[in-house]
């Protein structure tokens, strides 16, 4: 479960996008059939103020990044496309 | 090898457990409010570890394996001052697997680093060593609320 970080800079998006949708759908308790990168995770895919810590720790392990600012609203992030390009925003 | 950042008389001092639910022995390393290092000694004799499996080799429970991380979370956010005197800590998610069993008696060891830290959630990861083997690798989010009042 808890893997050498991966470099994000050599994923295709799909990739990236099919890891974090796996993050997001475990997080809301459901499959991944039936939640596209657009949906608002918390309100279409059903994913809670734990999960959503728990797909940033997901985040972390796999991909080494750290989570938003403690200022930060963790709901701010509503999308798995939004999700990819935060985490894409640290890839070196 | 170093002393103990903190000892066991200690650390139920800073905890909201008793001492018989309390699954940490000692504190070994700390970095700021990221990262924990603390272990605990399981004995072949203690009661829940003995009637785990009552015909044959003691083996520590997966469970407590999973509260000694959360446990270990805790004490971190209490020792960072992160988390207030006055909070109580819930498991509110866990991910766990289980890489090997711990034959007692044994020493559990756990690095844990904090990914996500917010005034509502400790979000963690933790790698656990039995004896110096990878035992358990588990994950979870403790959520933080205001304690409940004693009953009386």
């Amino acid at each position: 479960m808890i893997k050498r970080p991966c470099s994000i800079a050599e994923m295709s998006e799909s990739d990236l996008i099919a890891k974090i949708t796996g993050f997001v759908a475990e997080a809301a308790n459901r499959s991944t059939e039936g939640v596209g990168p657009d949906m608002n995770v918390f309100e279409e895919v059903g994913v809670d103020s734990i999960g959503i810590v728990m797909v940033y720790v997901e985040m972390s392990m796999d991909f080494g990044i750290p989570e938003p600012s403690p200022a930060a609203d963790l709901r701010a992030i509503d999308t798995i496309t939004k999700l990819a390009a935060y985490a894409r925003s640290f890839a070196t | 090898m170093n002393p103990p950042l903190l000892d066991r008389a200690a650390i139920v001092e800073l905890m909201p457990y008793g001492p018989d639910f309390l699954w940490v022995d000692e504190v070994l390393e700390q970095d700021g409010d990221r990262r924990i290092v603390t272990n605990k000694h399981y004995l072949a004799n203690a009661s829940i570890v003995r009637d785990h499996t009552p015909a044959g080799v003691t083996l520590v429970p997966g469970v407590i394996l999973i509260e000694q991380a959360a446990q270990s979370a805790l004490l971190l956010g209490l020792r960072s001052g992160h988390v207030a005197s006055g909070k109580a800590a819930f498991l509110g998610r866990v991910k766990a697997d289980f890489l090997a069993p711990v034959v007692c008696p044994a020493k559990v060891e756990v690095d844990l680093v904090v990914s996500v830290l917010r005034a509502e959630a400790i979000g963690f990861a933790a790698k656990l060593k039995s004896d110096l083997q990878l035992c358990a690798h588990i994950a979870g989010v403790c959520v933080l609320v205001d304690a409940p009042a004693p009953s009386i």
